[in-house]
This record gives structure tokens, sequence and C-alpha cells, in this order.
């Protein structure tokens, strides 16, 4: 649930050391995290498991700066499967505004109101995440803490659109 | 995964229920030992839609949604209440101590507001997936019932942190 957490402890007293060769994100213990999923399990829990090994695996990884470096990555790479994701749904559901079209239905645009969704999603997501960097004032915490809301909330949106039922 | 899960079964099982006038109340009780039997880590979210589903054995779905939405809703307005409190304390917090200005509670009632209208668009976009298409459908409940005890949750959660 909570955006924040993990690094909350820890943060402030390391140096912002080499960071900067981030070479060893990699998206294999968040993609293995999910495959290894059965039913009633929540995909959610894997969320950050490859910031993690990133943290872990860098020197400086625990740093702020290599926090925040790496949860970015993972970001990055959330934000292209929502991406991805959104364009996959819009696309069907378009097709299935124009049949309904056809058919001379009234039915209310699935992909207007797809798109009314998405673009309250980000209102919300922005909004909670800026909410999140308050709980820091201006501590140092701050960056990687709304790097972190902003990645847990761009993977559930993009597993939400996943969901088989609004492709199907 | 606000449509799926419990909302096939729910249908399935009570789809042919005769609405009954009585038997519309929802347990809290079966929400808070749900609650009470998970550890850490475990999802929350099994344990929402449980009351509306026993409550529709003797009871009509729509109204036993309607009942255990209005529970969340209500605990909801707690749980954004405790953590506006908390945010009025850190912000009154650091004016005393001279600290950066934060307009922390300016921004959880941001979030909120913006909360709200993604739940109205998510569910207004799920309702256009459904024949039905109408916001009273079961469907159309489910989604609301699960969006607003997830921010529930997620409320009650950040009013906690130190």
């Amino acid at each position: 649930m909570l955006k924040i957490l993990a690094f909350a402890a820890g943060i402030a007293t390391t140096t912002a050391a080499s960071a900067d060769d981030l070479a060893r994100f990699t998206p294999r213990a968040t993609e293995t995290c999910l495959a290894a999923m059965v039913e009633d399990q929540n995909p959610t829990s894997c969320i950050g498991a490859s910031a993690n090994v990133c943290m872990e695996t860098t020197e400086g990884g625990w740093s702020t700066y290599g926090m925040s470096q790496c949860l970015d990555q993972e970001l990055q790479y959330w934000d292209a499967r929502l991406n991805t994701s959104y364009k996959t749904v819009r696309a069907k559901r378009k097709a299935t505004d124009a049949e309904m079209a056809e058919l001379g239905s009234a039915a209310p645009s699935q992909g207007d109101a797809l798109k009314n969704m998405q673009r309250a999603w980000i209102s919300y997501r922005d909004a909670t995440c800026d909410y999140e960097r308050s709980q820091w004032g201006g501590g140092t915490g701050g960056g990687p803490a709304t790097v972190s809301c902003l990645m847990y909330m761009t993977a559930e949106q993009a597993l939400y659109l996943e969901a088989d039922g609004l492709v199907d | 995964m606000k449509l799926l899960g419990s909302l096939l079964g729910m249908t399935i099982m009570f789809g042919a229920s005769v609405a009954q006038a009585e038997g519309t109340a929802i347990s809290a009780k079966v929400i808070d030992t749900c609650l009470s039997s998970l550890d850490r880590e475990s999802d929350k979210r099994v344990c929402v839609g449980q009351a509306a589903r026993d409550c529709a054995q003797a009871g009509d779905l729509g109204a036993c949604l309607n009942a255990e939405i209005a529970y969340w809703e209500a605990r909801l307005n707690v749980g954004f209440g405790m953590a506006l409190d908390r945010a009025l304390g850190k912000d009154s917090d650091a004016e005393s101590l001279e600290l950066e200005p934060r307009d922390q509670a300016g921004a959880l009632r941001t979030a909120q507001e913006s909360w709200n209208t993604y739940r109205s668009a998510t569910c207004a976009f799920e309702q256009t997936l459904w024949e039905t298409g109408t916001a009273t459908s079961p469907e159309s409940q489910g989604c609301h019932l699960y969006l607003t005890a997830e921010q529930t949750f997620y409320l009650e959660a950040v009013a906690l942190i130190e």
C-alpha cells in the first residue's frame, strides 16, 4: 500500500559515492517475481524488487543519490510498460467503439472514457507523490521518496492496464 | 484490478437472488476479523467484498454492495481525518521550529481531491466495458468498493507514520 517505505531508514548518513555507473540495473528481479505469482498473490508485491537489487549491487547504491538512480531506472521500466499497455488497451477500446458505431449503438465511447481515466490518474499520481514528498520537508529523503512513489504508482497502473479484462 | 476477482463469483452466486428488504446490513466484524488475520505482507484487498457477499446470501446484492461501500466511505473519512491531523501537526511544528515552511495539509487535501476524480473516472471507464453500462450495476459498485477500500488502507497507513 505505502508508496514510500522501504528505504526510510538509513538515508541521510551515507554519502553520494560513486553511484554514477549504474550499469547494474536490470528488471530481472521484478520479472522473476511476477512470473512466480500464483492466483491470489498480489503482483504489486513485486514492484521495487529490481531497484532493491540495484541498490544492493551498486557501490553507493544506498546513498540518497544511488537510491534515486536505482528507483528511477525501475520507474522508467514501468513507465515504458504503462505506455505499451495503454496503447494496447486504447487500440482495443477504439476498435470496439468503431464496431458499436457501425451497429448504430449510442453506447458511450470506451476510448474517451479510457483517456479521461488516464488523465485523472496522472493528476492523482502527481498529487499523491507531492504529498509524500511533503512528508520529508526539505530533507534529502524527499528525492528518493518521490521517485519511489512514482515508481509504485506507475507500476500499479501498468499492472491494472495489463489486466486481461481491459483488452478482451 | 478493481473489477476482477470476486465480482465474477458474486454475479454467478447471487445473480438469481431475490431482492429482500431485510438482510442488507453488512457485518463490520467480518471485515475486522479478516484484516486482523492478515500478516504484514498480505494484500488487504482480500478482505474487501466478503461482507457484501455474506450479506447478499439473505439480501439484495446491490443493496449489500451499497452497504459495504458506505462502510468504507465512513472509514475513509476517518482515515483522511487522521492523516490530516498528522499533516496539520507537522505543518505547525515546522512553523514553530522555524523550519522550511511546508503545506503538508494542503498537499494532502489536493491529493485526496485528485484521488476522488481518479476514482470517478476509473469507474466510469469500467462502466463502459459492461453491457449493462449503468452506475448501479454490481460491476460499477465493485469498482467503487475496491478503490475506496484501497484508498482507506493508504490513508490509514500514512496516518500512522511518525
